[in-house]
């Protein structure tokens, strides 16, 4: 692991702005879905929103929130998918 | 800085990239064949690709001092046709002793389908007896993690292989440690909505360490951005990352990775910078 030149503060300063951007841009996008017709509520996308934003709080992902957030969006790994998909090497 | 960008799509480029890319410190360019866009309809499209690749895109970049190397293949997105397949990697040896041509690339998975994984078995076979080296292209999105693992199972299968010799391309925070892991080369790529971004990517620098990593634009017909190299080369000074770290990622990595290819000669050019060990620009 490379030792980040920038300590916790600095990199807060840094990227605060940001942060606040994107969360104002999610909110918004949240209020657009509201504003129009239909739902969405039991839509697996939304699902996968939901248990995004809740790993973004989680203290037990320090450190792997974007590692946990992009499983939550990968299909599943099967360990035998070479037998599954029948793959021969001739 | 000067810096290469391992992985750039340039066919789909103007010549003006070409002079961007020139003006913002690139001076060498690895172009692994890809899906056009269409399907294209015989091995004669492929011949005449790789043609261009090999005669006319080399000529483009040399009028603005770029280097220019290939890779060859037939993409995963085209896989699906199995005999067509088959019918370019038998022409491909007509290729690779051109001037530049690297080696196989970019191979790999798309929708992780049985036929695309027999198809990437067969370039495997190819690299592995004609002694290439390879560009692997992951999936994207949802399919990149499950495609990702079938391609190290296949990858790790081959005792042929020298994995120091490969390269697993588009890893993101969750595949960047599995490639690594085992020994491969890991490239990341730079796009503004999907793979990573330039602050990801120094990210998984910090996490990873520089060793066995390059960072590329993919710049091509979609969505992309060919100068996203010089933006993350702007994102580590930032973040106050030495000088020193930066070219061993954007400009030492893909010279190490590419010098295990017969046909990479490169002449570098005479690098007068300020050998700054200490951070600049915070």
């Amino acid at each position: 692991m490379t030792v980040l030149p920038l300590d916790a503060e600095a990199v807060l300063t840094r990227e605060q702005l940001k942060v606040r951007a994107k969360l104002i841009e999610i909110a918004a996008i949240f209020d657009r879905i509201d504003r129009a017709e239909g739902s969405v509520d039991d839509d697996v996308r939304m699902t996968e929103i939901r248990e995004s934003i809740a790993i973004l709080s989680e203290q037990s992902h320090r450190g792997a929130r974007a590692e946990r957030i992009q499983m939550i969006y990968s299909r599943e790994f099967d360990p035998n998918w070479q037998q599954n998909l029948e793959l021969t090497k001739d | 800085m000067y810096y290469f960008d391992p992985h750039i799509h340039m066919v789909s480029r103007t010549t003006d990239d070409y002079e961007t890319l020139a003006k913002m410190g690139c001076i060498g360019v690895s172009e692994p064949a890809f899906w056009a866009g269409y399907d294209r309809g015989s091995v004669d499209g492929f011949r005449d690709y790789f043609h261009q690749l090999t005669d006319f895109e080399p000529k483009r970049a040399s009028w603005y001092g770029i280097a220019h190397y290939t890779w060859l293949c037939i993409n995963a997105k085209e896989a699906e046709n199995v005999q067509l397949s088959r019918e370019v990697i038998a022409m491909i040896p007509e290729f690779l002793d051109c001037p530049g041509v690297l080696g196989i690339g970019e191979i790999g998975l798309n929708k992780n389908t049985k036929n695309e994984a027999t198809v990437f078995l067969e370039h495997l076979d190819l690299a592995a007896r004609t002694g290439e080296q390879i560009l692997i292209h992951t999936p994207h999105l949802e399919d990149k993690y499950q495609g990702t693992r079938m391609i190290l199972d296949m990858l790790c299968d081959d005792s042929r292989l020298d994995r120091q010799r490969v390269c697993v391309d588009h890893v993101e925070e969750h595949t960047a440690k599995a490639v690594l892991d085992e020994g491969f080369w890991a490239g990341m790529t730079l796009y503004p909505v999907s793979k990573c971004t330039p602050e990801r990517a120094v990210d998984i620098v910090e996490k990873f360490g520089p060793e066995r990593l390059l960072v590329n634009s993919a710049g091509d017909w979609g969505p992309s951005k060919p100068t996203a190299v010089p933006d993350f080369i702007l994102e580590m000074r930032l973040r106050g990352h030495p000088e020193s770290l930066i070219r061993r990622v954007v400009y030492d990595n893909p010279i190490k990775f590419f010098s295990q290819s017969r046909n990479f000669h490169f002449d570098p050019p005479q690098i007068d910078e300020p050998r700054a060990d200490e951070p600049i620009g915070v």
